[in-house]
């Protein structure tokens, strides 16, 4: 075939083709090329492959290095490449060696394809789509049917569910898909700091406060300015900010510490808290008017043991995101892994399904995640209650009355969570759907040694 | 202060969201030049643990190549001066770091003309070129 003919056929198909020399120098750049990337061949030829292909693949697992490298051709890796937009592009490619009519080896030829629109098909499966909350179960149809009307508002959200549900991923979508979507979209998780240090990450402070403020900081509100501030764990601030906050949320107006005049604020507030805030309100330990200052709209996302429906759905996509972050070629989940899965309670919600895919794509060696993949809880869960009582009656003996009985299941399931999560009680608490004080005092209660536990 | 440029084969590392190093020096901003540099190993499955090892270090500017949107928002949120789409040998974007000149198109990624050079920060969004308002 003459080179006329071959540079013709280049030009016509769709995949992108690109051939670099010895020194990963492109040399070549074909049409659809240019398309995928963004990039002129003019501007792509002469330059390194890695700086016009901006793929994922690049610095560390290369298919074009492997080909050079083995001689072997590799077909069909993904990845992803970043256009110049900043968005991600997945694509799978193939590599071949480069030789000359002598045979001799000038260099490599890349072929790559776009998978957007195969990635786009794969979304429109779920039945029920509002940017990244995807479902196909009845009892999020409420939910998904009032984003869009919500995002549009202005008004303060109030996103309630237990830990894992995905609160931040919904108010991310809401922030997505509104008016201020242009604008920053700011997190703080109200839980985790001292009331002090949240003051200071919310309304910001000047030069001289205190000691140690050497220069100004912004705050988170200074931050969000005509975009969304997502107030994490709400229900867990202490009273004194709840008055602080609630000036903010009625003035529309803060004063960062050190400060002697008032500042604006026009973000979206999304509040979100996995406590009951009527039943917080009713023992006063949450301020009434700050809750119905926040409980305009109230979403309250379901667990995911109420939508099982919803399990493939998400357990599919966190396989295909961890397999590209992995550059894994694993398709599939047997069909035993969704016995389990089904069967399984899930107190860590979505989230725990996401770290439960996560370890499995990072631990199978196959293209399909089997029950070996799976951690022992979810293996032994999924057998039912019986399970875990014959494991309990196996740790304790027999005998045992009612209470006694449900502390050692409780001592079980707790420790299981600790050694899941690598002692981090935070973490934990989330997997258990406890406060993390609650499990502090639960830990305290039921003896349990942290310390000798780690050592085992 | 400090700067975190991203790093691989002494160039500028292509994408930023999966960089596995970084060279972070002093500095006393945008225009002057780096002291006491150190190499350091980035997180490279995770955006978020990326993002806070550089919090952490006390990173107030990143030069990095391509990143995508999800990676930008989270260096922005935590305030950190992101200077992105840049290529080159680091030497040279170091120096052009320390006089002011990574505006200039030899440091752009292809594609990116100067005008489209990215530098964005908390609460100021886009500008277009460096060196403007300051």
């Amino acid at each position: 075939m003459d080179v006329v003919t071959t540079e013709t056929i280049l030009e016509s198909i769709s995949d992108g083709v690109f051939t670099v020399d010895l020194d990963w120098y492109i040399s070549s750049f074909n049409r659809a090329a240019e398309q995928i990337t963004g990039i002129k061949r003019e501007e792509a030829i002469g330059l390194r492959c890695s700086e016009v292909f901006k793929s994922n693949m690049c610095e560390h697992q290369c298919p074009l290095a492997k080909t050079l490298s083995s001689g072997e051709p590799i077909i069909n890796q993904t990845g992803f490449i970043v256009d110049l937009s900043g968005k991600r592009v997945p694509i799978s490619i193939s590599t071949a060696l480069l030789k000359d009519s002598d045979g001799k080896i000038i260099g490599g030829a890349e072929t790559f394809r776009d998978l957007s629109e195969l990635e786009q098909l794969r979304k429109l499966r779920a039945r029920s789509r509002f940017g990244e909350m995807a479902s196909n179960s009845p009892a999020m149809q409420e939910v998904l049917a009032m984003l869009p009307v919500v995002a549009q508002s202005p008004s303060t959200v109030l996103v309630l569910g237990e830990s894992g549900t995905g609160k931040e991923v919904l108010a991310r979508t809401l922030h997505q898909s509104s008016r201020q979507k242009n604008g920053p979209f700011i997190a703080i998780n109200c839980g985790a700091l001292p009331d002090s240090l949240l003051e200071s990450e919310l309304f910001g402070y000047r030069k001289g406060a205190f000691t140690g403020a050497d220069k100004d900081k912004a705050g988170r509100f200074a931050l969000a300015q005509n975009g969304t501030l997502f107030l994490d764990e709400i229900g867990d601030i202490s009273p004194a900010m709840q008055v602080k906050l609630l000036r903010v949320l009625q003035e529309q107006e803060y004063e960062p510490l050190g400060a002697v005049k008032s500042e604006k604020t026009n973000a979206r507030i999304i509040c979100a808290t996995n406590r009951d805030l009527e039943k917080l309100v009713v023992e006063g330990s949450f301020r009434q008017d700050l809750y119905y200052r926040i409980h305009i709209i109230a979403i309250s996302i379901p667990p995911l043991r109420d939508r099982r429906e919803d399990i493939p759905l998400l357990a599919d996509e966190f396989l295909q995101r961890f397999a590209l972050l992995n550059n894994k070629s694993i398709s599939a989940f047997a069909p035993e892994v969704f016995a389990r899965f089904y069967a399984y309670r899930w107190p860590g919600n979505v989230r725990e399904l996401e770290n439960v895919v996560e370890r499995a794509v990072v631990l199978c060696s196959s293209e399909t995640i089997g029950e070996r993949d799976l951690p022992t809880e979810i293996v032994q869960d999924s057998q039912g209650p019986e399970g875990r009582v014959q494991q309990v009656s196996a740790a304790s003996g027999t005998g045992l009355d009612v209470r006694d009985a449900r502390r050692e299941a409780e001592k079980v399931c707790i420790i299981d969570a600790l050694k899941h999560n690598r002692f981090n009680v935070t973490a934990a608490a989330a997997e258990l759907g406890l406060h993390r004080a609650t499990l502090y005092r639960k830990i305290k209660d039921l003896s349990i040694v942290v310390h000798d536990q780690m050592s085992q | 202060m400090k700067v975190a440029i991203t790093v691989w084969k002494d160039r500028v590392a292509p994408v930023f969201d999966v960089a596995g190093s970084c060279i972070i020096g002093e500095t006393l901003g945008y225009g002057h030049p780096l002291q006491e540099q150190q190499v350091v190993s980035l997180p490279v499955l995770s955006i978020q643990n990326k993002v806070a090892l550089l919090v952490s270090m006390g990173v107030s500017f990143l030069v990095c190549g391509a990143l995508s949107q999800e990676c930008e928002l989270q260096v922005v949120s935590q305030d950190i001066e992101l200077f992105s789409f840049i290529a080159g040998d680091i030497n040279d974007v170091v120096s052009a770091w320390g006089n002011g000149s990574l505006a200039e198109q030899r440091y752009s990624m292809p594609g990116c003309g100067c005008p489209r050079h990215r530098r964005r920060q908390a609460r100021r969004g886009c500008q277009n070129g460096f060196g403007h308002n300051r």
